[in-house]
């Protein structure tokens, strides 16, 4: 795919993050077709495969929502609210494909209330389950098959097993190179701060994956041998849910702290995992999918008891603590997110029972108030500083 | 908000049946205190649309407790403010679910107190020896039972079934409503291991048939009650009928609970051939979306000052016209699985034309079959899979059948979400919205149910 821009690395990182449409639009005057996405779980894979170019969907916690309030309560998911104002203001006009999935309740609805007010030629549907047993894998990837059938009609054509393995394989790579940059926030102090890491995975949800690839190898080559180095400062794990704008990350960096590493939405959970290759990829997509991400959408057999439960739970974000060197947790909830408001005070328990200190923040995903987050940040780094 | 601010009299007497069901109610409570201190195995679980978890539960013996109901409860008895305050104290937010936050506080003070915190209404809720949540209707139904495992520290296993999306339609034959069929099945089926292992009783499957017999009788004689409801004047109103969902929803194994609909049926044919409205003088006809508010029952009062009566509510609740299983079905988990299908899918033909929505397509399809003037819209502070729809909702209602909504914010628990005065006043200027409505949906042939001058 031939591409217009002489920059690379960090500075078309930036160039990317703050017109993420430019190259979905130029890309769609070359003749390509463009699919939003919502959400970690619409197969990335399958869209590579027919050559659709995926494109996640956000919102904007800078822009007042104006439109969206004629067919969205103002109670209820403000990141949804916000999409779907953009889209309702022809922000999304570009794209010729939405795929929305029962990921939770309010994304679940959304594939209802997108048709009925944004002007897309193509929508569908991934049906996700919430359990991650073996009913639900088999039930899933009858899923699979329904939302593949969808992709490949939109289309006109079926995904060869070759095309099917190459998406797996450029995925795989670029999961495992976003994984390479993040390890460099282990280094003491990070290589790469919190706020520019979130620029470079937005930059990268608004290429297509080859052009990802490429850009990923140019950041972690510029990072690494770039000269300035981070302040150091506390150590933070930052847990919770979409935040799709490096400002809120930077609040917490203003704040005193160094975010070292993530539990999010848009962050780790959709790079942790790879598509395992197995004889039917379909059972490699499924497992990665539904049982892999780790997100509180899904539910995760009991252990029977409420310490054993904890343990199965989070464990991975103890063990991300200590391979980052975290001192402390930000568990960041946004207003009316039921699954991580339920999770939030049980991930607290749990890290505070390991020696973890937990700070608890519920924000309303637009920034204009931040005032009072900052200050309990700064409260909390300097806590976790001594 | 207090009932004696209401000044409305009441002249049509009550109907037995919303004094029968308070005392179901206090009865399922006392039955159930009785079987768990004989030591039977106590259940909390989630409401599950249709039915099923119930089904299952009841089949194999459990004492089944409803969070859900409990919540509800506490709030109709206007106690549910300190459980909401405790909730929050330990961490939670205060916009999860009312009937969560409810119960989560509930949970925290037996951890506290050692057991059943003393005044609690109805005895309270037994200490359970397993937790059953659904994902059916919305993430909290599972995510709170998860959570609630904070304080009662016992296994937990949650039902998946989520609401069919709205591009697949009913049918019997389409691979993928079979998948689904088959996928609820064996989520039953694993439910029933996860209860064997954890309480030693065991499924008899022939138990289980004649429950889901039950359970569909009960729903159909539920239904009948609905059907009545269409008639002009509305024979029972929305603030009767929701005291009346208990044997629907918290009792369906019960042979009484058929026997109660039956009755209530028997009622409304009375009142209906006699020509008597659930209020005196009927003059408009509304819709209300979504859940009541449970503290506070008698809001649709202040519409029916103006003779507005709230003739229909609460697709949740809604128990649908009998499921067309197929004869060749004769497995009772595979029963219960078309009868979830039915509930979630029937109108997906029609949302696909219309709304978009199954749900917002219920609310059409009501506002045309029982002639509504105008729509309650209650967005939830506490609910918001059940809040999300309804702005779409208040669109699809003017586009498709020019009828105007109300927005009224409150919650289901929380009472301190309402403020009387302004219900007043949105009931108020509302009243004139309808008569407007009406008119122009009169001069351009819409069909309404009572006449007005042009």
């Amino acid at each position: 795919m031939a591409t217009t821009t002489a920059l690379k690395g960090l500075d078309r990182v930036k160039d990317v993050y703050r017109n993420r449409d430019k190259r979905a639009k130029e890309l769609k005057s070359q003749g390509k077709k463009i699919v939003g996405y919502y959400c970690c779980y619409p197969i990335l894979e399958m869209m590579t495969a027919l050559d659709l170019v995926p494109y996640r969907i956000l919102g904007d916690p800078n822009e007042p929502i104006v439109q969206s309030d004629r067919c969205l309560p103002t109670i209820v998911c403000p990141f949804v609210r916000s999409t779907l104002d953009l889209g309702m203001k022809g922000k999304y006009d570009f794209l010729d494909g939405f795929a929305s999935c029962h990921s939770c309740d309010s994304f679940d609805l959304c594939h209802e209330i997108w048709p009925q007010y944004v002007k897309i030629p193509f929508f569908t549907n991934l049906w996700v389950p919430h359990n991650d047993h073996a009913p639900s894998i088999e039930f899933f990837l009858a899923c699979l098959k329904k939302f593949q059938d969808s992709l490949e009609k939109y289309v006109g054509r079926q995904i060869t097993p070759r095309q099917m393995a190459g998406a797996i394989k450029l995925h795989n790579e670029h999961r495992s190179l976003m994984r390479g940059i993040y390890a460099l926030r282990k280094e003491e102090p990070p290589l790469i701060s919190g706020s520019e890491l979130q620029e470079v995975i937005i930059a990268a949800m608004s290429l297509p994956v080859q052009e990802g690839n490429e850009l990923l190898k140019e950041v972690r080559s510029d990072v690494t041998k770039r000269a300035n180095r981070i302040e150091s400062r506390p150590r933070v794990l930052l847990w919770g849910v979409e935040i799709d704008d490096s400002s809120f990350v930077k609040i917490l960096e203003d704040a005193g702290a160094n975010i070292v590493m993530d539990d999010t939405c848009i962050g780790s959970r959709h790079y942790w995992s790879d598509v395992e290759l197995t004889s039917d990829p379909m059972l490699g997509i499924a497992k990665r999918y539904l049982v892999d991400i780790l997100c509180p959408r899904t539910f995760r057999e009991h252990a029977g008891t409420y310490q054993g439960d904890l343990e199965h739970r989070f464990r991975y974000i103890k063990e991300y603590c200590r391979e980052y060197k975290a001192a402390g947790v930000i568990l960041a909830t946004m207003r009316y997110c039921d699954c991580h408001a339920y999770d939030a005070p049980l991930v607290s328990d749990y890290l505070k029972e390991s020696g973890i200190p937990v700070l608890y923040l519920e924000h309303d995903y637009f920034l204009a108030g931040s005032a009072p987050i900052k200050n309990r940040v700064q409260a909390f780094v300097e806590m976790i500083a001594q | 908000m207090t009932e004696k601010t209401l000044e409305t009299p009441r002249q049509v007497p009550p109907l037995n049946a919303t004094i029968q069901a308070g005392e179901m109610t206090k009865k399922m409570y006392k039955r159930i205190h009785e079987r768990a201190k004989a030591g039977e195995p106590v259940v909390w679980a989630s409401a599950c649309n249709a039915d099923t978890t119930q089904a299952i539960l009841q089949a194999m013996g459990m004492v089944v407790t409803y969070p859900e109901n409990y919540s509800a409860l506490l709030a109709v008895k206007k106690v549910a403010i300190p459980y909401l305050d405790v909730c929050t104290s330990d961490g939670y937010s205060s916009l999860i679910c009312g009937y969560a936050q409810t119960t989560l506080g509930y949970g925290r003070l037996v951890k506290e107190q050692g057991g059943v915190p003393p005044n609690s209404p109805l005895g309270g809720m037994p200490k359970p020896m397993a937790m059953v949540g659904a994902t059916q209707g919305c993430d909290a139904r599972f995510k709170w039972l998860q959570s609630q495992s904070r304080y009662q520290n016992v296994p937990v296993y949650c039902i998946d079934g989520s609401s069919v999306p709205s591009d697949l339609t009913f049918s019997t034959t389409n691979p993928m409503a079979l998948k689904l069929v088959k996928y609820l099945t064996d989520e039953w089926k694993e439910l029933v291991r996860f209860l064997e292992k954890n309480t030693g009783k065991k499924m008899n499957l022939d138990d289980l048939d004649a429950v889901v017999d039950n359970v569909l009788q009960v729903r159909r004689a539920w239904w009948e009650c609905y059907e009545l409801r269409k008639a002009i004047p509305c024979p029972m109103s929305s603030k009767e009928m929701w005291p009346c969902i208990t044997p629907g929803w918290w009792m369906a194994n019960e042979k009484e609970s058929v026997i109660f609909y039956q009755n209530l049926k028997k009622e409304l044919q009375e009142r209906v051939s006699k020509g008597i409205g659930a209020i005196p003088n009927e003059k408009y006809r509304l819709l209300w979306a979504e859940l009541p508010p449970w503290h506070s029952l008698n809001v649709p009062t202040y519409f029916e000052k103006f003779g507005a009566v709230c003739v229909v509510e609460s697709d949740i609740y809604y128990p649908q016209p009998p499921p067309p299983i197929p004869d060749t079905c004769h497995d009772p988990y595979e029963k219960l699985a078309w009868n979830l299908f039915w509930a979630w899918s029937r109108l997906n033909e029609k949302a696909q034309k219309e709304s978009g929505s199954h749900m917002v397509q219920q609310y059409l399809e009501w506002g045309r079959d029982y002639y509504c003037d105008g729509a309650i819209l209650h967005f939830l502070v506490s609910c918001h899979p059940m809040t999300f729809p309804l702005a779409h909702t208040r669109e699809v209602l003017l586009k498709y059948a020019h009828i105007p909504s109300l927005v009224i914010e409150g919650d289901i628990i929380d009472e301190r979400m309402y403020t009387e005065a302004r219900m007043k006043m949105q009931a108020e200027s509302f009243a004139e919205t309808l008569e407007s409505h009406k008119k122009i949906r009169q001069r351009e042939g819409w069909p309404v149910a009572h006449r007005t001058t042009l």
